[in-house]
């Protein structure tokens, strides 16, 4: 009886489903399961709260160079020596490896071709779908965050144009379905610059001049314009000015002079803590260090950062970057390996270079008396560090490791600058607790863009002197003597540079652009040198030994197109020596 | 009692189990506890209807089969955490004070489904037989208009061995001819490298949340980004497989004999565009129906039943297939296209490419070998991917970027070539003899497959790279000038790019024999057991007790690839007794 009945119930119930199908044999509308978690075109930008989230998520996607593990660009230039074998920056870069099907995509994908075209892809979509729904915008909003998201475009092109050269400049969403071209060719380096050029002046009108309260952290007028002036300066240099057009240097001087007249950066010029050192002088003037604190954000020479904020998006930097072993135990990667080259380069306290015979430097004592910046900048034999002297020396916890056994730098000098020192660096991969920016664009960058840029239109002027003396007061040195040629005041401005900016990514740019990775001082072609100290009685014997022997070409001061990116454009031409 | 594990650093204890939990200082300094509780909810509906029918007419025998089902799944998962406990009490009131101590979050979603199967089947005198079947289905994963797809399905046999001229061969105890067709249909799988979006709702242009987007004005903002640019046409993938073949008893069992030869054809096959768009392009694609791939192939089984004696019984159990796989149409850009040695259409799926290796370079290719980077000579081919000194791998230079087929100097990726087949095999075979003699019972499976091959990487034959690990057998086996022929190139601190490109020289034929499981057993007579036990069998058995790799030196095992290949499957030996009382 059971069995019967179950049976009538079913049938029943097919009849009904048959039913329903019946009815519904045209619409299938009854399998509709709403998409949850996903919005569509219209629902994203139907109103200006969603749209807002969508610029949101452009500024997320600038490069996050606090949080890249322990792979920065300094490694890929002759400031850093990383070894660890799964690095780009020794396997391919530094070993003359680099080609279209070796190339490159930089530290957490930052350079990537691709990479750069989706965040490109994103500021497209937000400028064509804004546009068309603006009416239902506050027209100010509005205008603000294009004008906004121009400059974010015309960012991650300058990161493409200062990587690759001439890039394809595409200002609309690339659709398949519309019949529209969607193969670009390269434009040439002149319209990639006159692009960008174009898109921060543009912007550059509307923006305001600071961005406080909640909208911290966004594009400002100085933003657009030092993108534009860091455009044209690699636009006038070597690399891409091959007949050294003067103008071109002119134009990037009165661009970044325009950042200066803005009126509204300064050099941050606060001292901490003193740094302390029982092999050098250490130093109470900290203010160049500590304007990387988390404490420091957004201070008076910040002009473009990413910001980071608890919970969940802090990051790891000291962790990645930090010394390896701190109180007898591994707390850090030790991504930061600087080189005895580097170290060679920081000035005596005098001002004057460590080559100077009047200088001063004893090579038996290498550590006493150098500049403010080195002491924070670099940890070496010992530094204090954390509480305690870091020994890189033979013996010490923190030997340096020549034969790469291990994260301990193979140089003898792990990183200080960009790092803060109260954060332990377990602690810091447990939890990533550090919100310190990572600065894409700060003042003195500017004073020394400038600084170089008018030394080349014009020669060294009284405005190169000053903005270049600017950046040396903050960290205790003498301003440069007067009656400097030009090409003097070029090394002066070329070392103040790399110091000033070492551990900032922005070495990688500047031995490119000057087209000195294989000339002149042939920084990718010449050894990285690391220092071995071995204890003798209450002294050290100090030895320079070859840690790396970089080998790189000319031609690869461009970038490769990665192979896999040329093959699916027929459009696209390979930068020169790459076939 | 804590027990110290030997590979913990000095210093760190661990506790084991039945002992209070304590927290170890951590090397990252002392963190607190926290206390997270999780709810997982999962409600499946499934409505089912289903009519039968049987009946006979005479010599005619009819069946049918009517289901209807409907599915609807709804789940959610929810937790809260509270961080940063003082007290070693679990309760969520207890946690840290803070507003940051405390964390929520929660995700949802649901699935509808829709089927129809009917099946008739009709059979005449046990000799005659004929089926049609299909479905119906519906699916909530694809857009309003083709949710729905019909999937027919018909087959026909004939028991030879009923007719009244077959009757008389005694020996042929069963045979039976059958032929069929049938289409199926597949799901869209979720695409290579876009893991966050899920298999569903591909035509859609999909915009998602981050809920923790840019920090703007100090804190965490949430953001909208633009994950996938739909297709609004995306439908149900249509197998459609034809299928011939005989099935027999001969000799009262002493031979079971299937075999069937199978084409199938998958048009529609659903496919990425992404080979054909520019790199420019920006954002990922709703997959398309835009593949067409054959897979045609043999399947036998044979069986075999003895017994010899009342005390040795024999049962021997053997499949075999083969199956090989043709891609007729899909996505490819100019670059494998036109290079007849890089076209992927019209080869296997899965197919492997690469250089060809011709051995290692020597100090004949070089200048002057003794300079720290020596240069080659002219005349030999430059590879691509940075400098190369004696013992790294040469490559043939085969083809140009004009695809003529002539060398050009240059060893690039235009050269590459086939190299081996696809991972996946295209012989499977199984072999599992039961062998009882008296009390002892035997039992074994061998599995092996053939026409396949697997591409090795990481530190097992490079070694330094990633981890940093090496391997001893790399390492006994490495060029050197005074072993020119070895097995791998040289070894360097950083493996040259040059040598990790894919090549023959890395890709190894994975055919294998495996002993997959084995079981010698004795079941004690009830004779010598106490009353009390009714039965006693006591056993040893084994899996995975042995494997022939006859082409592959590597200990790597030949089921798994990339980054997994360390873990050998494990070998399990067990002992057992089995009493009943």
């Amino acid at each position: 009886m059971k069995f019967k009945y179950s049976r009538d119930i079913a049938k029943v119930f097919l009849l009904s489903l048959l039913v329903i199908s019946i009815s519904s044999c045209k619409k299938d509308g009854f399998l509709d399961v709403p998409a949850k978690g996903i919005l569509t075109n219209k629902s994203t930008f139907e109103t200006q709260n969603n749209a807002e989230l969508f610029v949101n998520d452009i500024y997320d996607r600038l490069p996050d160079g606090n949080d890249a593990t322990d792979r920065t660009l300094e490694a890929y230039s002759d400031n850093n020596n990383v070894t660890a074998t799964n690095h780009e920056a020794q396997e391919r870069v530094r070993s003359n490896a680099l080609s279209p099907g070796n190339a490159t995509n930089g530290p957490a994908d930052q350079l990537g071709w691709i990479r750069n075209y989706e965040q490109i892809r994103r500021c497209n979509v937000f400028l064509k779908e804004a546009e068309a729904n603006k009416g239902a915008y506050d027209a100010l909003w509005y205008e603000q965050r294009a004008a906004e998201v121009r400059v974010l475009r015309a960012f991650f092109y300058s990161i493409l144009f200062r990587n690759y050269g001439g890039v394809p400049l595409i200002t609309v969403p690339l659709n398949n379905l519309d019949g529209s071209d969607i193969f670009a060719p390269r434009a040439t380096i002149d319209e990639t610059v006159a692009f960008i050029e174009a898109e921060c002046d543009a912007s550059a009108e509307i923006l305001p001049v600071t961005q406080t309260g909640k909208n911290l952290g966004r594009v400002t007028k100085g933003a657009a314009l030092m993108i534009k002036g860091d455009v044209q300066l690699f636009a006038a240099s070597p690399l891409a000015n091959k007949n050294n057009d003067p103008a071109k240097w002119a134009k990037a001087a009165a661009t970044l002079k325009s950042v200066m007249d803005l009126g509204t950066y300064s050099l941050f010029n606060k001292s901490g803590a003193p740094i302390l050192s029982t092999t050098g002088s250490g130093t109470t003037s900290t203010a160049f260090r500590d304007q990387f604190l988390a404490a420091n954000n957004w201070n008076a020479e910040t002009i473009f950062a990413r910001g980071y904020a608890l919970p969940g998006k802090g990051h790891r930097r000291e962790g990645f970057m930090g010394p390896v072993i701190v109180g007898g135990s591994q707390q850090a990667w030790g991504g930061f390996s600087p080189t005895q080259n580097l170290v060679d380069d920081y000035q005596m306290d005098n001002g004057l270079p460590i080559t100077d015979p009047a200088s001063g430097y004893d090579p038996q004592h290498p550590y006493m008396h150098r500049e403010s910046r080195f002491e924070q900048t670099i940890i070496y034999d010992g530094s204090y560090w954390q509480g305690e002297v870091f020994k890189s020396r033979m013996g010490g916890p923190n030997e340096i490791d020549l034969g790469s056994k291990s994260d301990i730098s193979n140089t003898g000098y792990h990183g200080r600058k960009t790092l803060d020192e109260s954060i332990k660096g377990q602690a810091s991969l447990n939890s990533s607790p550090n919100v310190s920016n990572y600065q894409f664009y700060r003042y003195a960058e500017t004073l020394l863009s400038y600084a170089e840029a008018q030394n080349e239109a014009v020669g060294p002027d009284g405005s190169v002197y000053e903005a270049v003396r600017l950046v040396r007061e903050r960290v205790l040195l003498p301003p440069v003597a007067a009656g400097k040629s030009q090409a003097d005041m070029r090394i002066i401005i070329r070392r103040e540079r790399r110091l000033e900016l070492a551990f900032e990514d922005k070495r990688w740019y500047d031995i490119r652009r000057w087209e000195i990775t294989t000339k002149g001082p042939a920084v990718l072609t010449n050894p990285m040198y690391g220092l071995q100290i071995t204890p003798n009685g209450n002294n050290f014997v100090y030895n320079r030994v070859i840690v790396f022997q970089n080998r790189y070409s000319e031609h690869m001061n461009w970038l490769p197109i990665p192979q896999d990116v040329m093959v699916k454009n027929p459009k696209l031409v390979q930068n020169p020596g790459y076939n | 009692m804590p027990y110290t594990n030997p590979g913990l650093p000095d210093g760190v204890t661990q506790y084991g189990p039945g002992v209070d939990y304590l927290f170890p200082v951590a090397l990252g300094g002392d963190p607190k506890p926290s206390l997270r509780l999780t709810t997982n909810e999962n409600n499946m509906a499934t409505y089912q209807g289903i009519l039968n029918y049987a009946g006979t007419f005479g010599k005619s025998e009819i069946s049918g089969l009517l289901v209807a089902e409907y599915r609807d799944v709804k789940w959610q998962s929810f937790y809260a955490e509270r961080v940063n406990f003082d007290l070693s009490l679990d309760e969520l009131d207890f946690g840290g004070t803070s507003p940051a101590d405390s964390r929520v979050s929660g995700v949802s979603g649901a699935q509808k489904q829709m089927g129809y199967v009917y099946r008739l089947t009709y059979g005449y005198a046990g000799k005659y037989f004929a089926e049609a079947a299909g479905r119906y289905d519906g699916s909530y994963v694809f857009g309003p208009g083709n949710r729905f797809g019909f999937f027919p399905a018909f087959s026909a046999g004939w028991r030879i061995s009923e007719e009244s001229f077959m009757k008389q061969i005694s020996w042929i105890n069963n045979l039976k001819l059958r032929v069929s067709y049938g289409q199926s249909g597949n799901y869209p799988n979720i695409r290579n490298g876009l893991d966050r979006i899920p298999d569903q709702y591909q035509n859609l242009d999909q915009f998602g949340v981050d809920g923790s987007s840019a920090v703007l004005g100090g804190g965490i903002t949430q953001g909208i980004a633009e994950n996938l640019q739909g297709n609004p046409n995306i439908t149900w993938e249509r197998a459609k497989k034809s299928d011939i073949g005989f099935e027999g008893t001969f000799w009262n069992g002493l031979l079971g004999l299937e075999a069937d030869y199978f084409y199938e054809r998958r048009s529609n096959f659903l496919v990425d565009q992404i080979g054909v768009l520019p790199g420019e392009y920006g954002v990922p694609l709703g997959q398309v129906n835009g593949g067409i791939l054959s897979n045609q192939g043999v399947e036998f089984t044979i069986s075999s039943f003895k017994q010899f004696s009342n005390d040795l019984r024999l049962d021997v159990r053997g499949t075999f297939t083969y199956a090989k796989s043709k891609v007729i149409q899909k996505f490819e850009n100019a670059s494998t296209l036109n290079n007849p040695n890089r076209r992927e259409t019209g080869r296997p799926l899965g197919q492997q490419f690469g250089l060809q290796s011709i051995g290692y370079y020597t100090t004949d290719d070089f200048v002057d070998p003794s300079e720290q980077f020596p240069k080659l000579k002219p005349g030999v081919p430059v590879p691509n991917w940075g400098d190369v000194r004696p013992g790294d791998i040469k490559y043939a230079d085969l083809q140009s970027a004009s695809f003529d087929g002539k060398p050009d100097g240059k060893v690039d990726v235009n050269d590459y070539i086939p190299i081996g087949n696809a991972q996946m095999p295209q012989i499977i075979y199984g072999l599992a003899p039961h062998l009882t003699y008296k009390n002892f019972d035997l039992d074994l499976l061998f599995q092996g497959t053939a026409r396949s091959h697997l591409a090795l990487d990481n530190y097992y034959v490079f070694p330094f790279v990633g981890s940093g690990s090496a391997s001893e057998f790399v390492y006994l086996n490495r060029w050197t000038p005074s072993n020119p022929n070895a097995k791998y190139p040289r070894i360097s601190g950083t493996p040259p790019s040059n040598n990790r490109q894919p090549s023959t020289h890395f890709i190894r034929n994975a055919s294998y024999i495996r002993l997959r499981s084995a079981e010698l057993g004795y079941t004690f007579s009830n004779k010598l057991l106490p009353s009390a036990v009714r039965s006693l069998r006591v056993y040893a058995s084994g899996q995975n007790l042995f494997t022939w790799t006859p082409w592959m030196d590597e200990p790597v095992d030949p089921e798994n690839s990339g980054s997994a290949q360390n873990y050998y499957q494990q070998r399990v030996i067990s002992f057992g007794i089995n009493a009943t009382f």
